[in-house]
């Protein structure tokens, strides 16, 4: 299991672009792969494979979002996920 | 339409700078299909999968004639769109549908309008635009299943297309040579569809007034610029719609022919002519305009209006557009450092309140005071000068020692990226404003410093006369000084001319937009001339009529 938070730099938060690069990072992995926010309603989590999924998460700029890695390939996901939301997310 | 023939004027949300005349024609009024049955489970399901990848392959073909049309920007939506037609969230809910007995066409309308509302209940104003697109895919699958005919091929030049709300797809298929404009009763200016019209430059009148498909067919002025529709325009409307669409034309024809001439002087002097710009949207309007390069980018759009800083990674970004959009014009884009000052609300930086804020702690003062904003900003200009021709202008420079210091700050971040492997233009220019008097009177010392000079006219003016602009009652000043200021840019460019060959001086003031200046300024030696994107034309019209 990996895990890493990612605050949300990008101007309007998770929406559909941001969102589609996640999930496009996302599928090249066999590993499940869960991203978790919290929020005043309580945690909200998300399929990061799944776009419409994501996009719920309703995730906006300045929010974190954690990200929960499990299966074989868990390590290279975390770090190419990671350089995703650093480098092109925001 | 003849007692029905009455003048009535629809406001709304104007898209666009134009206006337009046409035919109504409303959308979604389309030929009515029988109810689908519900076959067997399997069929339906077959059907639906197959449906799908059709979908896919004419969403596709919808991004490359976008991508086409309206750039790179505007087609990244129908990669969401392929996206959503692959999501297993939306699949699923269609084929539970199904096995619930609904015929597949009606399970993706379902799926679709849920899939919406759940979207439309997030409370973020872009996100509940994506409901739009959620509709509109699957619209397009509903469309595919029934064999409903596509309404896009029977258009012809003079239609305003009425509906209640133009997904992307929809606008995307309209073509704006055939398609006069649209009105839609529904969207927003942040809809995909308002972008979409914005970048196909096609006017729309958005969240308009209702009115009854009654009127289809009745003929009607567009007007974006007043946010109006006018139905059954009255004679002085259509007259004076057309005044101005043979003005437009004419100005039109005649900034075409001048966007692809050379700014050259009868004698053959050639005066590179740039453009100011303030924000992406303007690089576009400024490259369209035959703009040679961008001869003052301000910076500040990214840091303004907002609580923190703008990341190196997201100035990158901005830059490297610019940079990649003006690759293929002979100038540089000159991307100027973070102009601001206490006058400016900057929250992240928790600025103190100065008495005199034009005077105080602003421009290059307030970039070497907080070194790691200015680093941030050298990095992410660097970067972007490996996507086309960059330059950095430094604002509101007095000394030597502050272009020394910007230097060792820019060396050392040239040597992070080198050790990085990450690239840039190694011979990337650094030029500095010359805004005060004091850099115009040493302007052989800071020659030797920099690469080029450009010459803010309204700060130089201003801390020239030692006036305030916006006082009225000094307007005096701005008529009778300019002899000074014209005396200061003379030493400015001999300084920069003696420095060295090759570097050079430009004007990116208001006065290089004064045709009436535009003589005196080349004979003082001006080797670049950087307007706004509306006055390139005019600008340049001057400079060839000069000896």
């Amino acid at each position: 299991m990996q895990s890493f938070n990612h605050t949300l730099n990008c101007v309007g938060g998770l929406h559909a672009r941001p969102a589609g690069v996640i999930v496009n990072a996302a599928k090249q992995f066999s590993s499940d792969i869960l991203i978790r926010k919290l929020s005043a309603e309580g945690a909200k989590e998300a399929d990061a494979k799944r776009l419409i999924s994501l996009m719920s998460l309703g995730a906006r700029k300045g929010e974190t979002i954690t990200f929960y890695i499990n299966g074989p390939d868990e390590a290279a996901a975390a770090e190419k996920l990671l350089a995703v939301c650093r480098e092109t997310v925001g | 339409m003849s007692s029905s023939a009455k003048h009535a004027l629809y406001r709304g949300i104007g898209i666009g700078e134009s206006a337009v005349y046409g035919k109504l024609r409303f959308l979604g009024s389309k030929k009515s299909t029988p109810a689908p049955q519900f076959r067997d489970r399997q069929t339906e399901e077959r059907d639906f999968r197959d449906t799908l990848d059709r979908a896919r392959a004419e969403t596709e073909a919808l991004r490359k004639r976008t991508l086409a049309s309206a750039g790179a920007e505007a087609a990244a939506i129908f990669e969401i769109h392929e996206m959503l037609l692959s999501d297993p969230d939306f699949i699923d809910l269609v084929i539970s549908g199904i096995s619930k007995g609904l015929p597949a066409a009606v399970a993706v309308s379902e799926a679709g309008e849920s899939l919406a509302a759940m979207f439309e209940s997030i409370d973020d104003e872009y996100l509940s635009a994506r409901a739009a697109d959620m509709r509109d895919i699957a619209s397009r699958v509903r469309a595919i299943l029934l064999g409903e005919s596509d309404y896009s091929e029977s258009g012809d030049s003079s239609d305003i297309i009425v509906a209640r709300d133009l997904t992307p797809a929809e606008t995307a298929k309209l073509d704006p040579d055939r398609v006069a404009g649209f009105v839609t009763f529904a969207g927003s200016v942040n809809s995909h569809t308002a972008i979409l019209a914005r970048a196909m430059d096609i006017p729309a009148l958005i969240r308009a007034e209702e009115f009854s498909s009654d009127l289809n067919g009745a003929p009607a002025i567009l007007d974006a610029r007043t946010s109006t529709l006018s139905v059954f325009p009255t004679p002085e409307e259509m007259s004076d719609f057309a005044d101005e669409l043979r003005r437009r034309d004419a100005e039109k024809s005649r900034l075409r022919t001048l966007a692809s001439l050379p700014a050259v002087t009868k004698s053959g002097k050639k005066i590179a002519l740039y453009a100011n710009i303030g924000s992406l949207p303007e690089a576009e309007a400024a490259y369209k305009s035959g703009a040679e390069g961008i001869g003052l980018f301000r910076s500040e759009f990214l840091f303004i209006g907002r609580e923190d800083l703008p990341s190196e990674e997201e100035q990158f970004r901005a830059y490297r557009e610019a940079a990649r959009l003006f690759a293929d014009r002979p100038g540089p884009v000159v991307i100027r450092t973070l102009d601001i000052g206490a006058d400016k609300v900057l929250p992240a930086l928790h600025l103190g309140i100065e008495d005199n804020p034009a005077l105080g702690s602003r421009g290059i003062r307030l970039c070497l005071a907080h070194p790691e904003l200015f680093r941030a900003q050298l990095r992410a200009i660097l970067r972007a000068s490996a996507f086309g021709k960059t330059a950095i202008m430094l604002p509101m420079i007095s000394t030597a020692s502050e272009i020394a210091a910007t230097r060792k700050l820019l060396s050392e971040e040239k040597n992070r990226l080198r050790f990085e492997e990450v690239a840039f233009d190694e011979s990337i220019e650094l030029g500095i404003m010359i805004e005060t008097p004091a850099a115009a009177i040493m302007a052989r010392e800071l020659g030797r410093e920099c690469d080029f000079f450009s010459v803010g006219t309204n700060d130089l003016f201003q801390y020239t006369l030692a006036a305030d602009r916006q006082n009225q009652s000094l307007s005096y000043l701005y008529t009778e000084g300019g002899e000074a200021v014209m005396r200061l840019i003379r030493m400015a460019a001999d300084g920069i001319h003696a420095s060295g060959d090759g570097k050079w001086l430009g004007i990116c003031g208001e006065m290089a937009a004064d045709t009436a200046l535009t003589e005196q300024l080349i004979s003082l030696g001006a080797d670049e001339l950087s307007v706004s994107p509306p006055y390139i034309a005019r600008v340049k019209e001057r400079i060839r009529e000069i000896d």
